[in-house]
């Protein structure tokens, strides 16, 4: 199986919509590729073979996207995992744990980083429309200084900023707002709709908190928020996803705060809030929830381990994987948004696990 | 390293006694009589403390401390040597086994030794209810000597702390595994002092087939939850928790012993043991990192989280580095022990077995002049600790030889 299968294969889900369609459908349309995907791995990345092996998977009789193996979301920290070339390694994106010493290392060839700009796009485009409007980052610049080595911080930054123009930078290399940068932008820009970016807890910690403690008025009512990275780090602050829309929209005035779920592993996977506040995986990419004691798919409701699935990484064997994230599925093709597929929410790392997610690479000093 | 008259404030870190008074408590001779009636005052006590019933590490040790097995213990310590301990012991115990600091200071004080030992900076309730025992009977006027050589600290990591605890002891046991030693060692002791270092260990079970097969339902029953004990207390996390299951017998009798066997364990292991998700995760991670570390193709297949065995057929090993836990055992069958000799590294700790004569074992051990193995016991004693731990002899190591002519 080579490369070249694999992405002309990919241009036909380009050529889709990522929600219309429905599960039949996206299944039938889904698990061919996924299997295209595997083979090649084991193809193409010895240590992925060995795991196919070691399980006895025949990856030509899959039946169902539920029986396709998955791998722990660990193992990139604890292997380097790559199904290219070191020659054709285009970035390599990093996430440190808590633990501080070992690192994931997600090894992107060029193809893989341009399709995941396009699906980015293409869900972006649908969530929000397809207008490029200019950005406020909530972060420093010096996140994405390094351009051939980047944290999954400032990865997120770079593939969110070629959805919008004119970047702004909110804070400075301390983390402290730039107000007047700020309100310099927001005069500039006052008769457009905003795209703000940033990770859930830069957003609460170093743009909402001085805001508020400041008491500052910024004119934000015609700008829409765009989140994620997680929520452990609020969690000892009690701040929940209502709670944080709601201070946002109070403080700030920003009616539309959609929080993304998505990981440095998978860097192709996110799944976007729509209007009604429900996380939607989309034909790139795929979610299932697995019960522990034996990993058999959860029902609908039913809360478990999430396995997530993206159709995008040649670069690395990342396409199917079992995060440590806990969650359920809330309902499919029946979203009132109107869009198909299954949506989802997730609760919070699993307890005591190792924290992962785009957010957990900058340590502040509480 | 910390110079020695530097003293950091040690009172803060105190919890029980002084460390000024313990670094200077004389050593006495190994199995004193004092020793032997205070633990089987801290026995009977704990017995009969309600709050301890919760916990069978806790009972276990009140237990092992209990005046008949004091008095075995020094009744097989044959000894025509005059024997002395070396005066303070420095222990530092493992933070994720609850009960363990105070069997270290058990042999501490049964070797001759006055003790200072550092408990887990983790809370466990068992180290509270131990230490109150302690406490409450060092009171007593009879064991005020006693008194004198025991002292328990508590600190977070400190290199200045532990190092200065270090240059005052005459023996340091280090609890822990691998990376503790090698930070600890960084640390100096003084010339004369000994070192007693756990290291990472695994260890092995070794079942015959053929007496597995003949043994009635009771008596298999009764082994699996014997086994069930020694695999699944502690998560199979102990070094002498087994790691790799070895049968020795035909194909076809083993192939029927599994059955019976596993699911046996299995089903002990279904109504009393917890597989949380993170260690379902963990499991599976550990059990996909050995898939890429071993080069020996293995066939595995599982239908749920709860046991996996996975056969393994690499006569050259490699096990010992791949560290399994939560109920994953390696599995393979022998015609002969020798089979298994490159399987059995310096690091394996326990074998413990059924069916097999004792001295098949011994043989297997000295003809293929191994490394490894410092325990033969039958399945279910797995855990048991006791003064002779690890291929350390404590109260020998603890305590010094005279030699008078």
């Amino acid at each position: 199986m080579n490369k070249e299968a694999i992405l002309s294969s990919i241009k036909q889900f380009f050529a889709t919509s990522p929600y219309v369609l429905e599960k039949r459908l996206r299944e039938d349309f889904c698990l061919e590729h996924y299997l295209r995907l595997s083979r090649y791995h084991y193809s193409n990345c010895e240590k992925y073979r060995k795991i196919i092996d070691f399980f006895g998977v025949n990856l030509q009789t899959i039946s169902s996207i539920e029986l396709l193996p998955f791998i722990p979301v660990r193992l990139f920290k604890e292997f380097d995992l790559l199904s290219v070339p070191n020659s054709e390694i285009f970035k390599t994106i990093t996430s440190s744990g808590t633990s501080g010493q070992s690192v994931s290392k997600i090894f992107l060839d060029r193809e893989t980083a341009v399709s995941q700009s396009t699906v980015l796009a293409k869900i972006v485009g649908n969530m929000f429309g397809n207008k490029r409007r200019p950005m406020l980052v909530i972060d420093s610049s010096s996140v994405i200084k390094d351009r051939k080595l980047f944290s999954a911080r400032g990865a997120g930054i770079l593939g969110f900023s070629m959805l919008g123009h004119s970047i702004e930078y909110a804070l400075d290399e301390n983390m402290e707002l730039r107000v007047d940068a700020i309100n310099d932008f927001l005069k500039k820009y006052a008769d457009q709709e905003i795209l703000l970016f940033g990770f859930t807890f830069m957003i609460w910690k170093h743009f909402y908190k001085p805001i508020s403690q400041l008491g500052l008025r910024l004119p934000l009512e015609r700008s829409f928020l765009i989140h994620g990275g997680g929520w452990k780090k609020l969690q000892a602050e009690s701040v929940s996803n209502f709670d944080f829309k709601k201070a946002l929209g109070v403080q700030c005035g920003i009616k539309r705060v959609s929080n993304y779920y998505g990981m440095v592993e998978q860097t192709g996977s996110i799944f976007m809030e729509c209007e009604f506040g429900r996380l939607h995986s989309s034909i790139y990419s795929d979610i299932i929830v697995r019960r522990h004691l034996d990993f058999s798919s959860c029902a609908i409701g039913e809360e478990g381990i999430i396995q997530t699935l993206s159709v995008l990484p040649t670069g690395y064997p990342g396409h199917s994987i079992l995060t440590e994230d806990i969650g359920r599925i809330l309902g499919e093709d029946d979203c009132p948004c109107g869009r198909k597929g299954k949506y989802f929410e997730i609760f919070g790392r699993v307890a005591d696990a190792e924290v992962r997610g785009c957010s957990d690479t900058y340590e502040y000093a509480s | 390293m910390t110079p020695m008259n530097t003293h950091p404030n040690l009172t803060s870190i105190e919890v029980l006694g002084s460390c000024a008074v313990a670094f200077g408590a004389p050593p006495i001779a190994p199995y004193d009589a004092r020793v032997y009636r205070f633990l089987g005052e801290l026995s009977a006590r704990l017995m009969q403390n309600v709050a301890a019933k919760k916990f069978p590490d806790l009972i276990s040790f009140a237990y092992w401390c209990r005046k008949s097995n004091i008095a075995k213990l020094k009744s097989q310590f044959i000894d025509d040597q005059i024997r002395i301990g070396r005066g303070v012991v420095f222990h530092i115990t493992p933070s994720n086994v609850p009960v363990n600091f105070a069997f270290s200071y058990v042999f501490g004080i049964l070797s001759g030794n006055s003790n200072v030992v550092r408990v887990p900076s983790r809370y466990y309730q068992q180290t509270d209810i131990i230490l109150g025992a302690i406490s409450d009977i060092l009171e007593l006027l009879e064991f005020r000597e006693l008194a004198k050589m025991t002292c328990f600290v508590s600190y977070p990591q400190s290199d200045e702390i532990t190092g200065f605890l270090s240059s005052k002891c005459d023996a340091r046991i280090i609890w822990g595994g691998d990376v503790a030693i090698e930070n600890i060692r960084k640390i100096a002791i003084p010339h004369r002092a000994v070192e007693v270092a756990f290291s990472d260990r695994y260890s092995l079970c070794l079942l015959n087939a053929q007496a597995f097969l003949c043994a009635d339902k009771s008596k298999i029953e009764l082994l699996a939850q014997k086994f069930f004990n020694d695999a699944f207390i502690y998560d199979q996390g102990a070094c002498s928790s087994p790691r790799l299951v070895v049968w020795q017998g035909s194909e076809a009798d083993v192939e029927k012993s599994k059955k019976f066997f596993w699911s046996a364990v299995y089903e002990i292991a279904s109504e009393h043991y917890n597989l949380e998700q993170i260690n379902a995760i963990n499991k599976y991670t550990r059990l996909c990192a050995a898939a890429i570390e071993l080069n020996s193709r293995t066939n595995f297949s599982f239908e749920d989280n709860l046991i996996y065995q996975i056969n393994f057929m690499d006569p050259d090993g490699g096990i010992e580095k791949i560290n399994m836990k939560y109920g994953a055992f390696f599995e393979n069958r022998v015609d002969s022990l020798n089979e298994i000799k490159g399987l059995v590294s310096p690091g394996c700790q326990t074998l413990t077995y059924f069916g097999v004569p004792l001295t098949e074992i011994k043989n297997f051990i000295f003809e293929c002049g191994l490394k490894g193995i410092d325990r033969v016991v039958p399945i279910g004693s797995a855990l048991e600790i006791g003064p002779i731990w690890d291929g350390f002899d404590l109260i020998r190591t603890l305590s010094r030889v005279i030699e008078f002519r």
